[in-house]
């Protein structure tokens, strides 16, 4: 059961670095001029 | 910052903000690291793995902390992403109830919206209630007086109030100290980790006693019983949309608000675990522990003595009195934001921000008041039958799981279906998000959330299915009564030109320049 332990951990750490690591990239490659703001069905009227 | 990028920061923040409808009414002040530490302070792991550690020890013995955390902390952290990813496609202080009334329509919203209410009376109440439940026979061992349910609900509404003052009156106060909550948080467990590692009476466990399987203390079978002490963990992980509650305060939302949520999430694992750990390796009789009123204080004193435990004991109290502070804070913002929409009876009032100290002052009060509400239901049922085999803790904090779950899920759901409707597409994608990641994260997130939900309402918490089933029918009746004339959603303030809109700052504008820094 402590190999099972210390795999979850690791899995969670390393889960954790994967979305930082893929949010932080989104982040940098942001492009405002491409971005439409969601506001809701009545806005496309 | 500095202050000419910083105002030019809020120009632009305010200037998306009126894209929604709405007004700069709340001070936009909150840097990245009060947005985070609000989050941090609510998910307080001094408060929910602390208070509901009896709880997990008694149903998953040790191994509850070496497995049970790993296991909870994984699926958290995929839906705190996928709820950041919404946060910075639609930064409302509305967050949940928004992102559902406009992903769909309103009537999903305003469902969304009393559920996360219930859910958020629960965290409240289930809060302030383990800071009297850990003070109270603190108190009693210094003031000579015995613990009873009664003294303890005097004490939790005494926190309640003064959070309530707090709340309504010290804007920056609690700005400031929830910063240094965050701190605090991260010192104590230092102090319980360095504490306990080199000043134990005894040599701790060996580090497998952590991830022991098979011993409950309970009469259930170990597996059912393991799914019922998840909601330590469960619980624990509740709160972290404060950081998208308090969006409209905080400067560069997009980017903040959605890594406020996610880092809140990542290192409350990171310290939870540490401080779990090492609280574990110093039991010596897990049966003695599981069994006593309080497993988490047992272990403590036995393992530090009467008065360097009592120290350490005093320091982890006063974090969870923090963090009631927090959750009030955030709570208050999600009821302003559901009020401005007209979705409350008396909304105007609820809605209203107090022009001298700049905070939603009625909703603070109101959610006192429920908060305390919900405790004394619970308190007159037990004192009308005292022998119910739950605990106070362990229906408060259900019933917020419950609740908050259901309200995170919802907008996933709702996201992934306009998603495949084509209405929701990626160019409606703020600055942070998943790319690819993101749809095989939101099913991830929905399978638990489900499966959660359902572990948290069986036997001997089955009195949290009946609150949350008559909370339930409350709402129907409310959706025939009331909804169906009163509510116009989000998407109404659309209508508010923008002339009204700056007509609303400019209130505001005045005493922001006399008190910026």
């Amino acid at each position: 059961m402590m190999i099972l332990g210390f795999f979850l951990l690791l899995l969670v750490l390393a889960a954790a670095v994967a979305i930082g690591y893929k949010a932080n990239q989104s982040v940098r490659n942001f492009d405002e001029r491409s971005h439409e703001s969601f506001i809701g069905h009545k806005a496309k009227k | 910052m500095d202050h000419q990028n910083k105002q030019r920061q809020l120009q632009e923040d305010k200037k998306y903000l009126n894209q929604f409808g709405y007004a700069q009414e709340l001070l936009r002040d909150m840097g990245g690291f009060s947005n985070f530490a609000i989050s941090f302070s609510i998910i307080s792991i001094l408060t929910g793995a602390v208070s509901l550690y009896t709880h997990g020890l008694y149903y998953g013995g040790p191994g509850m902390m070496g497995l049970g955390w790993p296991i909870v902390s994984f699926f958290v952290l995929l839906i705190a992403a996928s709820m950041a990813e919404l946060t910075s496609a639609i930064p409302t202080a509305g967050a949940l109830y928004h992102w559902a009334a406009i992903l769909a329509n309103k009537r999903w919203g305003w469902y969304t919206a009393w559920i996360n209410l219930i859910g958020q009376v629960g965290i409240v109440a289930g809060i302030d209630y383990s800071f009297a439940l850990f003070a109270d026979p603190l108190l009693a061992g210094s003031f000579g007086y015995t613990s009873t349910e009664t003294t303890t609900l005097i004490v939790f509404a005494v926190t309640l109030l003064l959070h309530g003052i707090l709340n309504h009156i010290g804007i920056r106060v609690v700005a400031r100290l929830n910063d240094f909550s965050a701190w605090y948080h991260i010192g104590v467990v230092v102090i319980l980790v360095v504490s306990l590692a080199f000043f134990t009476k005894d040599s701790l466990q060996p580090v497998e006693y952590l991830f022991q399987v098979g011993q409950t203390f309970s009469d259930k079978p170990y597996m059912i019983a393991f799914l019922i002490g998840l909601l330590q963990a469960q619980w624990t992980y509740t709160g972290y949309d404060a950081s998208a509650h308090t969006i409209e305060e905080t400067v560069h939302p997009r980017v903040r608000a959605p890594w406020g949520i996610f880092s809140s999430v990542a290192f409350s694992f990171i310290f939870g675990f540490l401080m779990l750990s090492v609280v574990t390796l110093s039991i010596k009789d897990a049966a003695a522990a599981a069994t006593s009123d309080n497993a988490y204080i047992y272990i403590i004193t036995q393992a530090l003595g009467g008065t360097f435990g009592g120290v350490v004991l005093w320091l982890v109290t006063f974090a969870m009195w923090f963090c009631g502070l927090s959750s009030i804070t955030s709570f208050s913002r999600m009821m302003y934001a559901f009020s401005r929409d007209k979705g409350m009876p008396w909304s105007r009032q609820w809605a209203e921000i107090s022009k001298k100290y700049r905070t939603p002052a009625k909703a603070i009060w109101l959610v006192v008041i429920l908060s305390f509400a919900l405790a004394l239901v619970d308190y007159i049922i037990k004192t009308v039958n005292p022998n119910t085999a739950y605990t106070t803790i362990a229906f408060l904090t259900a019933v917020s799981v419950v609740g908050l779950y259901v309200a995170y899920g919802i907008p996933i759901y709702l996201k992934l279906r306009a998603e495949a409707k084509g209405t929701f597409q990626a160019k409606h994608l703020g600055p942070w998000n998943l790319g690819r990641w993101s749809k095989p994260i939101n099913v991830l997130s929905l399978i638990w959330i489900g499966f959660i939900s359902i572990m948290m309402i069986i036997p001997p918490n089955e009195n949290a299915a009946y609150a949350l089933a008559a909370m339930f029918a409350i709402l129907l009746i409310m959706d025939f009564a009331y909804y169906k004339n009163n509510f116009e959603g989000p998407e109404a303030a659309l209508n508010t030109s923008l002339e009204d809109i700056l007509k609303k700052e400019e209130r505001y504008s005045a005493q922001d320049n006399t008190h910026s820094v």
